[in-house]
């Protein structure tokens, strides 16, 4: 309890302190680093102080021996407020989750057990678990106030929804203080843990393609005519057609040599660009999904959805670097899947730094080595995102783009927004790139419906 | 939103899920028992005594539902100023003293719930701790109340009046001192 025994790497100043880490050597059981990161002293102890003063003075002023006798309680209340320190703790940490691989959308029960392993009794801690920010806590509280004696321990439980995505708890908060909470040190607790869930989409119905294509057999079916399995139309024979292209049938008939020629199905490359910039990370509310998190359930929907198609798809992202080349093995899909479920470009969490949007995208136009279709994926919050569609269809890879809608016209900075991403949008097909808008309260299934609809016609 | 910076002032201020406060149950029960005393205690004096006390009880106890620190303080401060007159006014010794008790428990405990209710807030397990910190408390202050009472009433009656109070005023100056001392050198300690 003494404050001489504090090891010198631990000099905090008072108040807003500086953090220091204090490594602790490890014992058997497995002990979290410590880094204290600010202490406090509470002012009411100076205040019941100096109210005792003003007692005292005013009892021998006027000779009033109640009030002395008032005095003589404060100051016992205050003695013994001087001799308490907050000990220096050491604590093991240890969380269950259960199930601990869940499904998108399923309750969580996380069960965190903070032990006392030091010799000192801790008679007032407080310890808040540091629930990742995206996941909302159902059922219970993370956050206890409790008295630990040496190697007693306390539970923290609770119930969490979880999304899909890569999420992590950071560790604990501990709040510790002394019996008469004079002083208190605030602590955090390394003890991290991932929670991955799995990200597993729903193909839609509808396809989006646009009618590029690349000279692989497969299903899309285009208006150029050449080899392929669907007879289209009869021409006149030519030198050096295949021999088993001739239309044998009109040769017996009229003596004239033909050729048939069949509707060409290719299969197209596409890449689908995740525009995961920071600037993506926008909701209109703390329940909603971010505008980049829902990037990534399209994304996720629509590789799946040209995958079964038989089309060769890529994944590339507009913020932190993610690339896969286009392919269409079965191999690829399930690491496609897996790195939108875990890889760290895709997190729930804002990145930190800033990505240069042409740098990116002439990175992006360097990678794309043959005909390839594009589909963005971006909520269309800044204007900077122009400039990849612009070049990307310049030079001419077909893009299509999808933008889930993160504004809401529910504050005037809410209206702005929502009418600025409405004017990009229109300004965005002006240059002849289709935008499919997946507004707030459709399934995404019905917003691509309602676009191919309107493309048809 | 993960800012793991340095400077953060109070628990309040960070935002980890959906928090709500609330003031934790028996340490408010504390502080409610604590003002009430005092406002009983002052009744035998004077009523109005009584009544300006009951108002900085009130004041405490909105402070302390609301979550606003500076209210239990002025609250407190209300209830210590009654205390105060009612002694000059002449009041006896045992009801003076339990009033001002009163007002010392209803103001730490004050202070702790809402410290507590910021900090860990509705719905979390905090019964360990603040029974704990509540019976420290409600400890030191009864037994300082009844050993300086004590004291003070079997003291023998012919020493000369300022005598005894130049005494106690030296004991509590010496107290203090010492107080303020070992305080001042723990942060010189701390801060090395």
């Amino acid at each position: 309890m003494s404050t001489l025994q504090e090891p010198a790497a631990e000099s905090a100043s008072e108040g807003n302190g500086s953090s220091e880490r204090a490594e602790i050597d490890d014992a058997e059981t497995e002990q979290v680093s410590l880094t204290l990161t600010a202490k406090h002293r509470s002012d009411h102890w100076r205040l019941v102080g100096s109210g005792a003063m003003l007692a005292a003075g005013i009892a021998l002023v006027a000779r009033e021996p109640a009030l002395f006798l008032v005095t003589v309680v404060a100051v016992g209340l205050l003695a013994v407020r001087s001799v308490a320190t907050p000990p220096e703790p050491e604590f093991a940490v240890d969380r269950s989750l259960s199930p601990a691989n869940p499904e998108p959308g399923e309750t969580v029960t996380v069960e965190t057990t903070i032990t006392n392993l030091g010799e000192a009794r801790l008679p007032d801690c407080r310890f808040i678990d540091r629930v990742p920010d995206e996941l909302c806590v159902t059922d219970g509280t993370p956050r206890m106030a409790t008295a630990l004696g040496p190697g007693e321990e306390c539970t923290l439980t609770y119930d969490l929804a979880v999304s899909s995505g890569n999420h992590q708890f950071d560790g604990v908060y501990a709040i510790v203080s002394d019996w008469t909470a004079t002083n208190e040190h605030e602590y955090e607790l390394t003890a991290e843990r991932a929670l991955q869930c799995r990200y597993d989409p729903d193909p839609l119905q509808v396809p989006v393609l646009r009618t590029l294509t690349t000279p692989y057999a497969g299903r899309l079916a285009t208006d150029d005519s050449g080899e392929g399995l669907e007879f289209y139309a009869v021409r006149e024979y030519r030198t050096g057609d295949p021999l088993r292209r001739i239309d044998w049938n009109q040769y017996a008939s009229t003596g004239e040599l033909a050729t048939l020629q069949f509707r060409t199905e290719r299969s197209a490359a596409v890449v689908v660009v995740v525009d995961n910039r920071r600037e993506a990370y926008t909701r209109a509310d703390r329940a909603d999904h971010h505008g980049a998190e829902q990037c990534v359930e399209a994304a996720g929907r629509l590789a799946v959805t040209l995958l079964d198609a038989d089309h060769r798809i890529g994944i590339a992202t507009l913020g932190p670097d993610f690339w896969l080349s286009p392919s269409d093995t079965s191999e690829h899909r399930r690491r496609l899947l897996d790195a939108f479920s875990t890889d760290s470009a895709f997190s729930a969490r804002p990145p930190e730094q800033e990505f240069p949007i042409r740098l990116r995208a002439l990175q992006l136009l360097h990678r794309l080595t043959e005909t390839t279709q594009v589909v963005i994926c971006t909520p269309l919050v800044d204007d900077r995102v122009e400039v990849p569609i612009q070049l990307f269809e310049s030079a001419g890879h077909e893009v299509t783009v999808v933008s889930p809608d993160p504004t809401r016209m529910d504050s005037r900075g809410g209206i702005v927004a929502t009418l600025e991403r409405k004017q990009r949008i229109n300004r965005i097909h002006g240059y002849g790139v289709p935008v499919v808008d997946w507004g707030q309260d459709t399934s995404f299934d019905v917003a691509v419906a309602r676009r191919m609809k309107g493309w048809s016609e | 939103m993960s800012s793991e910076t340095n400077q953060q002032t109070d628990g309040r201020e960070r935002e980890w899920t959906d928090f709500e406060y609330r003031a934790p149950t028996l340490t408010s029960a504390v502080a409610l028992g604590g003002a009430l005393l005092t406002v009983a205690a002052l009744a035998q004096g004077s009523v109005i005594h009584s009544a300006v006390a009951g108002l900085g009880g009130v004041v405490l106890v909105a402070g302390l539902v609301q979550g606003i620190r500076k209210l239990v303080t002025v609250g407190a401060a209300v209830l210590f100023g009654a205390v105060v007159v009612g002694a000059l006014r002449g009041g006896a010794v045992v009801p003076i003293v339990a009033a001002g008790a009163g007002t010392l428990l209803a103001f730490d405990a004050g202070r702790y719930a809402v410290k507590l209710g910021s900090q860990v807030g509705a719905a979390g397990k905090t019964l360990s701790a603040e029974l704990r910190h509540v019976g420290v408390t409600v400890a030191v202050v009864i037994a300082s109340a009844v050993v300086g009472t004590g004291t003070y009433l079997l003291a023998p009656q012919e020493q000369p009046a300022l005598a005894l109070f130049a005494l106690v005023l030296a004991a509590v100056l010496f107290v203090s001192g010492l107080t303020v001392g070992s305080g001042k050198s723990a942060q010189k300690a701390s801060s090395r």
